[in-house]
């Protein structure tokens, strides 16, 4: 393992950007309230993701960081409604297609992660049935050759044991193993996008790192996108080239990790900085996001 | 495993059989008046009763009773109908399949309904076809089953003529299923809808809990089709729920289908216990007792079972 060795995190990730995959401008999302004036959870968002990157965005809870990746997969809760804005993918408009269009887009172009891996699998169902399904649907594979995907997948992600993790309920894995597994799903139809909202949140600090360095190599793939949705700063500097950092529905503050990290110009980005724990409480600002990723990798000593 | 499991309620439901015996043992006691008394009536002599009362075996200790009685009905044998001077077994072993035949023909058309209407209502959650079955539900969960029961007698029996007032045969027709089957379609109906309709609104308040969870989030971020998000993730997860309370149903059915026999004059296990209670007999109404709390405990029994058998978590 790469434990304690810090890469460059700062300056570069090392990967080289492609083209713009995803387009999002003026993004606006409004909530609907009884005898009061609509809740604006997302207001005038725009960003780009370039394929071979990894962008962040980072913000407090209640900020608009899912509801914003919701409206990309145009999957918002009800009484949500996206009242402006463009989203384009891959150069088609997404807001412009068909609701079937759309459904074929997800999990096959562009795959979600979710916070909880608690409660992202379907409880009924084994971990085989629920990964074949959506290739059986997507690729139309029959089950024998989607079951055959679904090993190869999910040794990929580092599952061991693997025949008997397909026969598996959720509930028989721990918490790092079924989000591999959520990992592993949306990896399935071979996505050119991933959005992972707060992956590694519900995780404990050494099923984190873990996750977040399977990450890693999945953004390796230059050919891929991963939006990365935190709102620890620490795990964004460690994953992301990019951030958009959000305030209140609204973007305040956006550029290359390296540089929002070191000449934050926004208070608010200031703030969020400062919240990160910082162990060791040295003084310069640097320093102490170091510390947050020394932090987030494992460390055999503390558990 | 399953198998250890049934094993183990089925014992454990003894106790619970032997308390259901002994409270339709003692509510019979309770009856006010002396039963021999009134069994034979007002111009027999002290004697007779007294006779009567030793043949009966109610001059035996209360406990002694019991135990006799206990015994006896283990047996099979539930004592005599004064009334009929029936055995009470034979008489209830004829309700019972009367009984059954409109237990399915109502469950035929309860529980499709209302799986079926409560689906419906959830997946278009807040529409107006979700706000008048949800409302009507309301209405048909509790509307009395003899308002019910004789508005559907006056509509399609005495106005348009398409089935018949009462029985379960007619007696000057050939009988036959089809005979049969035309007595069963207004009783069935008229017991089947409340408890379509709880199970509607049931199948609804667990569908929408259901697809409010994270995992049906996910599938649709997976690009399932919604029929395989509703139908089958969705549905499946909400099952449990929708199992126990149509098993309520089941369990109340048989013993709560009195008002309905009565009203359709359907010979069925409701109807003698209706009967049993007005003309004192006593052996009757034990033995109906009996067989409704033992169909209750048997249904719930099955319920947990099925449930058990669609918990992954229980296959460990
Ligand atoms: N289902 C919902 N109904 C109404 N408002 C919502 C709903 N979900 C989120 N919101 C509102 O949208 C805003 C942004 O939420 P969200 O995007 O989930 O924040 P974050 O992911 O950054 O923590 C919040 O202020 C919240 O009040
Ligand atoms: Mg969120």
């Amino acid at each position: 393992m790469t434990t304690g060795e810090l890469r460059e995190p700062l300056t570069d990730q090392g990967r080289t950007a492609g083209d713009v995959l995803l387009d999002v401008s003026g993004l606006t999302v409004e909530f609907e309230r009884r005898r009061q004036p609509p809740l604006r959870a997302v207001d005038d968002v725009g960003f780009r993701v370039r394929r071979g990157t990894v962008v962040g965005i980072v913000g407090e809870s209640g900020s608009g960081k899912s509801m914003t990746a919701n409206a990309i997969m145009r999957l918002l809760p009800s009484g949500g409604r996206i009242v402006s804005g463009e989203i384009t993918f891959g150069g088609t408009p997404l807001l412009g297609l068909r609701e079937e269009a759309m459904r074929q887009m997800r999990g096959k172009r562009i795959a979600m992660i979710f916070q909880n891996p608690m409660t992202s699998l379907n409880p009924a169902f084994t971990i085989g049935r629920q990964m074949t399904d959506m290739m059986v649907h997507h690729e139309r594979l029959d089950r024998d050759a989607a079951m055959t995907r679904a090993r190869e997948l999910l040794q990929s992600v580092g599952i061991p044991a693997v025949d008997r993790q397909l026969a598996a309920y959720p509930h028989q894995l721990s918490g790092g193993m079924r989000q591999r597994v959520i990992i592993a799903m949306a990896l399935s139809c071979r996505p050119d996008l991933l959005i992972a909202d707060e992956p590694t949140t519900a995780l404990d600090v050494t099923i984190q790192a873990q996750i977040l360095e399977l990450l890693d190599e999945i953004a390796a793939d230059p050919a891929r996108a991963i939006v990365f949705i935190s709102h620890d700063f620490g795990v964004i500097a460690r994953m992301c080239d990019e951030v958009v950092v959000m305030y209140r529905g609204k973007i305040v503050e956006t550029g290359p990790v390296a540089r929002v990290l070191s000449e934050p110009e926004h208070p608010y980005t200031r703030a969020l900085l400062g919240a990160i724990p910082r162990p060791g409480q040295r003084g310069q600002r640097l320093a102490t996001v170091e510390d947050q990723i020394g932090a987030t990798q494992p460390l055999g000593a503390r558990r | 495993m399953l198998a250890g499991y049934v094993a183990r309620r089925l014992v454990g439901a003894i106790p619970v059989l032997l308390g259901v015996s002994l409270v339709v043992f003692l509510a019979m006691q309770l009856v006010p008046g002396d039963i021999a008394k009134a069994l034979l009536g007002p111009l027999a002599t002290q004697e007779t009763v007294e006779e009567f009362r030793h043949y009966l075996g109610l001059d035996r200790p209360l406990p002694e009773q019991y135990v006799n009685w206990l015994w006896r009905a283990l047996h099979g044998d539930l004592g005599r109908s004064f009334s009929s001077n029936m055995p009470v077994t034979d008489l209830l072993v004829d309700r019972l399949r009367n009984s059954a035949i409109l237990l399915a023909g109502s469950l035929v058309i309860a529980i499709p309904l209302g799986i079926a209407v409560g689906l419906i209502s959830a997946i278009r959650r807040d529409t107006p076809f979700d706000r008048v079955t949800m409302g009507a539900t309301l209405i048909a969960a509790n509307i009395p089953t003899f308002v019910f029961g004789l508005g559907l007698v006056i509509l399609f029996a005495v106005q348009v003529k398409w089935f018949p007032v009462q029985g379960m045969v007619d007696l000057r027709g050939e009988g036959g299923r089809f005979d049969l089957l035309k007595h069963l379609v207004l009783p069935a109906v008229t017991t089947a809808i409340p408890p379509a309709a709880i199970i509607a609104r049931m199948v609804r308040s667990t569908m929408l809990e259901t697809m409010s969870q994270e995992y049906i989030k996910a599938a649709r971020a997976n690009g399932l089709p919604e029929r395989t998000v509703t139908l089958r993730y969705a549905l499946r997860n909400a099952l449990p729920p929708i199992v126990t309370i149509s098993g309520l149903q089941i369990g109340f059915l048989l013993g709560g289908a009195v008002f309905t026999e009565y009203i359709f004059a359907w010979p069925g296990v409701g109807d003698a216990l209706y009967k049993g209670i007005l003309s004192r007999d006593i052996a009757v109404v034990q033995g109906a007792v009996l067989v409704v709390a033992v169909w209750f405990v048997l249904v719930n029994l099955a319920v947990d079972v099925i449930n058990l058998a669609l918990d992954p978590r229980a296959r460990g």
